[in-house]
């Protein structure tokens, strides 16, 4: 008769550690550096900014952009209705609920949909001055003119962009509670706590 | 008929697999050991991927 193999101790808890993970939304691995993790955090920074900006260049900076909601046809989702607004615009580029995982650097984009004022006019000032047309939302006639030659490079530059976000929510998650698989020379189990009965 | 590397869109990819392998392994170790072995591992899974659908496809558009 097999005996029943003893069961494992459990797993401690991960603290975690929230403001560090606010950071690394905020910066790519700022987090991690604040913990001490510092050649880990200047990597996640390095690759990450370096890959979002790259597909930026590659796609001559402009594939990052909330578009107008006014401006476009109505859209609709189960359980949700006709949307409006901020889901209407995000609705129809949702590209950008990934490409903001990046942080500060997607902000931008942020600003000229807050700032943009659809009735005003095309060629006036720029609705936020010291950005003047980074991350604005671009005409239509331009994004055609960009997808009209055969070279796909625009397209694929989005898509850089979407993965860079992605990846700082993995980025995030490891400084909210540390790396997926914990190293155990450099997380020892935490002494387990003492029996409040114990004499 | 365009050579397979001649497409200036492939020279993109290194980019994004060097970046990718490096941030997924370390999301998943903290030691650099690790780290850089995953990240090996990861380019090597990555590259031979697309490589292999880029033959296949390159094949396709060759022969049929």
């Amino acid at each position: 008769m097999a005996t029943p193999s003893p069961t494992p101790p459990p797993t401690p808890a991960r603290r975690l550690d929230w403001p560090a993970a606010a950071l690394s939304y905020l910066l790519p691995g700022l987090g991690q550096v604040l913990q001490g993790r510092v050649g880990k955090g200047v990597m996640f920074f390095v690759c990450l900014y370096g890959l979002f900006f790259y597909g930026l260049w590659m796609g001559q900076r402009l594939n990052v952009w909330v578009p107008e909601p006014s401006k476009l046809p109505d859209i609709g989702l189960p359980l949700f209705g006709r949307l409006s607004g901020t889901p209407k615009a995000l609705a129809h580029r949702p590209q950008f609920l990934l490409q903001v995982g990046i942080g500060v650097a997607a902000w931008p984009a942020i600003a000229q949909y807050v700032a943009h004022d659809p009735a005003a006019d095309p060629a006036g000032p720029p609705a936020v001055p010291f950005l003047k047309d980074y991350m604005l939302a671009p005409s239509e006639t331009k994004l055609n003119d960009l997808q009209r030659p055969r070279d796909t490079t625009f397209d694929l530059a989005w898509v850089f962009t979407v993965i860079a976000g992605a990846l700082n929510l993995l980025v995030i998650y490891d400084a909210l509670a540390g790396p997926v698989v914990p190293d155990d020379e450099e997380f020892p189990a935490r002494p387990s706590p003492k029996k409040s009965g114990a004499a | 008929m365009t050579p397979l590397f001649a497409l200036s869109i492939y020279w993109h990819f290194p980019v994004l697999i060097v970046a990718f392998s490096l941030v997924y392994s370390g999301t998943h170790h903290d030691r650099w050991d690790r780290i850089l072995r995953e990240a090996a591992g990861w380019v090597v899974k990555i590259t031979g991927f697309l490589v292999a659908v880029g033959v296949v496809l390159y094949g396709l558009s060759s022969w049929l």
